[in-house]
């Protein structure tokens, strides 16, 4: 894990985590203050048991986003600056290093979501439910699948495309993802051609929202879903697999 | 054996979620349907005869495939096929040489009808049983008296054509938001010489709305009052066995309420419905379908 943790230490040095915790105090100021107002349909959204799943909703789609642009260019920028040449002749195989810049890229994502859940916690403080504080664990548990999930896909696919293309595809995937349940509706709604189309598009795709939602769910008293978690999971070793056996042409 | 590892990881993970998974139809959705079918009884009292849930399958559509619930020797019986529809949709529908009622499952509804309103209306098991009924009296209509549901459709009907020219002709809304509020008020109005007296002036409106629109718009209004209409009249006197209070916040309370598109016609329909109950008791025995339901008050009240 040296290439992993070297990788990781230098995204901290790089700007994308400060993003992040300007984006954290923001979500901190929306919903925790009560100075911000969240309105659907005209009703104002107050309370705990109303907010703590949109919080998680919002944490999980930023989150998820950040991961995916941060983890498109790791990879490429490695082999543009030549670094893996030293790699290889210590003879670590293409596949673990890959692997281990992928695990970087997840250690990121992590933190970005370690951030941004200072928020939730914030918001459960300031909303009286110090007693709830303990469900987070879990929660940040099930939502770390979805950094691990968003990462390595952006990371298989950076290796074999230039970083804007693989981020904007990334972006695209996870943004599926995210409104997943909207799409399965649209689906659903649409039938025909163009119902059918994206029913495949889904069943290629990853759902980013289950997790978060059931991670909600738990969070208003509701046991965990096994399904979604190990659904999640699977997605996460589809994309390990694929990172392993990828190549890289000019290595 | 590195490699075996990662293949058996893969082989147990695939194995946990296909063993953790919920297939098929949801035992709420059977449930519904079976309280559906268990206010058969109540529902015949309401008048039309020979019209039972039980006579038209009910398909249930999760996206992926159709559930087919009928009911055999007493007992619910459900079988899986390809949708037939393939699409979100509650509509009576021709499959081979029958109609059947096809509806998604109560969780696609819900989310439909969550996601439409923004969150701010639920989607209730009596709300779905009260849809069953409303569609299967489609399949009822549309296996009884066919002929004369395509004559009331004229050259066919497009709720497109109501936004075009009722939603956006001002007179029009204005003549049809009256005659909403007057038979609201003929509805809750004890007195059966003052009921008669909102008829008439609705009556009045209505003629009114002969020189305001268009033939081919009075025709499609007609039909959804009679077609339509009917079917939420129905989908209200079960959602009044169910709970009475709530159906009569829920469709009587709302009749005067103006709506852009279709969904006027339908409270018009259902009042006028409630009205005949009223002034005409024994109307469903002989009413066929084969004039409008205004037609039929202005003629028998």
């Amino acid at each position: 894990m040296t290439i992993a943790m070297n990788a990781f230490k230098e995204k901290i040095r790089r700007k994308e985590l400060y993003i992040v915790c300007i984006i954290g105090i923001l979500i901190v100021i929306l919903f925790g203050t009560g100075n911000g107002e969240i309105t659907i349909g005209g009703k104002p959204i107050t309370g705990y048991e109303m907010l703590s799943p949109v919080i998680l909703i919002v944490v999980n789609a930023v989150a998820c986003i950040l991961t995916a642009i941060m983890s498109a260019s790791t990879i490429p920028n490695e082999y543009q600056r030549h670094t893996d040449h030293l790699i290889r002749i210590r003879k670590v195989s293409q596949a673990r290093y890959h692997f281990e810049l992928a695990m970087a890229n997840f250690f990121a994502g992590l933190s970005s979501l370690g951030i941004l859940f200072l928020s939730v916690v914030i918001f459960v403080f300031s909303q009286g439910h110090a007693g709830d504080i303990w469900k987070l664990v879990p929660a940040f548990l099930m939502m770390a699948i979805n950094m691990a999930i968003v990462s390595f896909l952006s990371s298989t696919l950076s290796i074999i495309l230039p970083p804007f293309l693989s981020g904007s595809i990334s972006v695209v995937i996870t943004l599926v993802g995210i409104f997943y349940s909207l799409l399965l509706l649209v689906k659903d709604v649409l039938g025909g051609f163009a119902g059918g189309f994206l029913k495949v598009v889904l069943f290629l795709f990853p759902n980013l929202h289950e997790i978060s939602r059931s991670a909600g769910e738990f969070m208003g008293g509701e046991m965990a879903d096994l399904h979604i978690i190990l659904k999640g999971l699977l997605w996460v070793y589809i994309f390990a697999v694929l990172i392993l056996i990828i190549k890289r042409k000019e290595a | 054996m590195k490699k075996a590892a990662v293949i058996l990881l893969g082989v147990i993970l695939l194995a946990g979620v296909v063993l953790t998974g919920e297939y098929g139809l949801s035992e709420e959705n059977t449930k519904i349907y079976e309280s559906a079918v268990a206010l058969e009884a109540q529902v015949e009292e309401i008048g039309f005869d020979t019209f039972h849930i039980s006579d038209y399958p009910v398909a249930y559509y999760d996206g992926d495939k159709d559930y087919v619930l009928t009911v055999e020797d007493g007992e619910v019986v459900t079988a899986k096929r390809k949708p037939v529809l393939n699409a979100i949709a509650a509509t009576a529908y021709p499959v081979e040489e029958h109609y059947e009622v096809l509806v998604p499952t109560v969780e696609r509804m819900s989310s439909l009808v969550g996601m439409a309103s923004l969150g701010e209306a639920d989607y209730t098991e009596a709300d779905q049983v009260a849809t069953l009924w409303h569609e299967a009296f489609h399949c009822f209509q549309l296996t009884n008296y066919e002929a004369q549901v395509i004559a009331l459709a004229g050259n066919g009907v497009e709720e497109a054509m109501i936004a075009s020219e009722v939603d956006d002709n001002a007179a029009a809304v204005d003549n049809i938001t009256l005659q909403l509020e007057v038979l609201e008020a003929a509805v809750k109005e004890a007195d059966v010489d003052k009921k008669k007296e909102y008829i008439l002036q609705y009556e009045e409106l209505e003629k009114e709305r002969e020189v305001l629109l268009e033939a081919d718009v009075l025709q499609t209004e007609k039909y959804y009052v009679t077609v339509e209409g009917s079917a939420y009249y129905i989908e209200s006197k079960v959602c009044e066995i169910q709970d009475e209070t709530a159906a009569w916040i829920k469709y009587v309370d709302t009749i005067g309420t103006y709506h852009d598109g279709s969904a006027k016609y339908y409270q018009k329909g259902m009042a006028i419905c409630r009205l005949l109950d009223e002034l005409k008791p024994d109307w469903k025995a002989e009413y066929d379908f084969s004039e409008s339901l205004e037609t039929y008050l202005f003629n028998e009240v």
